[in-house]
């Protein structure tokens, strides 16, 4: 239980999280990839907390769960309006900005 | 040495089940392997003596966010749902959700502490006391951020509810 090791693996989580976000193209996708990074984050955190011997990174893990709970909740509010609106389900579905866009030119 | 090989296998769990989310095609099988990967990195942190976020990442993330997230993917219509011919694509969560359990059963049954010498555990009371001591004014924003997104959700579900 190397501390170089879990900081390792959780940059490697966070990048593969990131991967998910650039590379996928489907909403659901790009949420379950923002996760994937929170969890790479919070890993980081808790390894270099507990190589102080401090609970600040306990702590600061447990405030990135609460942030991704109310994150994960929004957007997928969000996720479901863009597809009942638009039936959207790509990143390429609700790339226009204007309120008032009928379903028709946005649908694939 | 045990428990190091432990750790190992979790990184590997970790590690290959965020890869199969970033390659599934379907957003349930997604949701499945990040729910493996949230489950290996909860053992993480118990093994680098973290028992109380242990404990909250199965309670919040796989009990509440995964839920949500696979909640969310029934309601959206699934067009490409017809991959029933490759059942071996289903044992391969199954097998390593087997092992992830099993492991839980030896952290929990066995005193994991002790063949650990270099890790000391920093338990929920101390978190406790800086939760509700040093960052208390922090803890208040984000009970008032959990209002604010609360608000937000119902707000933008009653209007998604009044387009149809």
């Amino acid at each position: 239980m190397d501390y170089v090791a879990t900081l390792s693996a959780g940059g490697a989580l966070f990048l593969i999280g990131l991967a998910m976000v650039l590379l996928r193209t489907e909403l659901l996708f790009v949420l379950i990839g923002i996760e994937v990074m929170f969890n790479g984050a919070g890993l980081t955190a808790a390894a270099a907390g507990q190589y102080w011997h401090d609970a600040t990174g306990q702590v600061l893990v447990l405030f990135l769960m609460t942030i991704t709970g109310a994150e994960l909740a929004v957007t997928l509010v969000l996720v479901y309006l863009a597809y009942r609106r638009l039936r959207a389900t790509s990143l390429a579905d609700v790339a226009t900005l204007r309120d008032d866009a009928p379903p028709e030119e946005t649908a694939p | 040495m045990f428990w190091d090989f432990i750790f190992g296998l979790n990184v590997f769990f970790m590690l290959g089940s965020a890869l199969a989310a970033l390659f599934a095609r379907q957003a349930m099988y997604g949701a499945l392997y990040l729910v493996i990967s949230m489950i290996s990195v909860a053992i993480i942190y118990y093994l680098l003596g973290a028992p109380f976020i242990s404990v909250l990442q199965i309670m919040l993330y796989v009990g509440a966010i995964a839920v949500l997230l696979v909640f969310m993917i029934t309601t959206l219509h699934n067009p490409g749902w017809r991959d029933r011919t490759r059942r071996i694509r289903f044992l391969v969560p199954l097998v390593v959700l087997t092992v992830l359990l099993v492991e839980g059963v030896l952290l929990f049954t066995t005193d994991v502490q002790v063949p650990v010498q270099e890790i000391d555990p920093v338990g929920p009371k101390v978190v406790g006391e800086l939760l509700f001591g040093r960052y208390l004014l922090l803890v208040e924003a984000t009970a008032l951020l959990l209002l604010a997104a609360l608000t937000a959700v119902l707000h933008l579900s009653r209007k998604a509810e009044e387009d149809t």
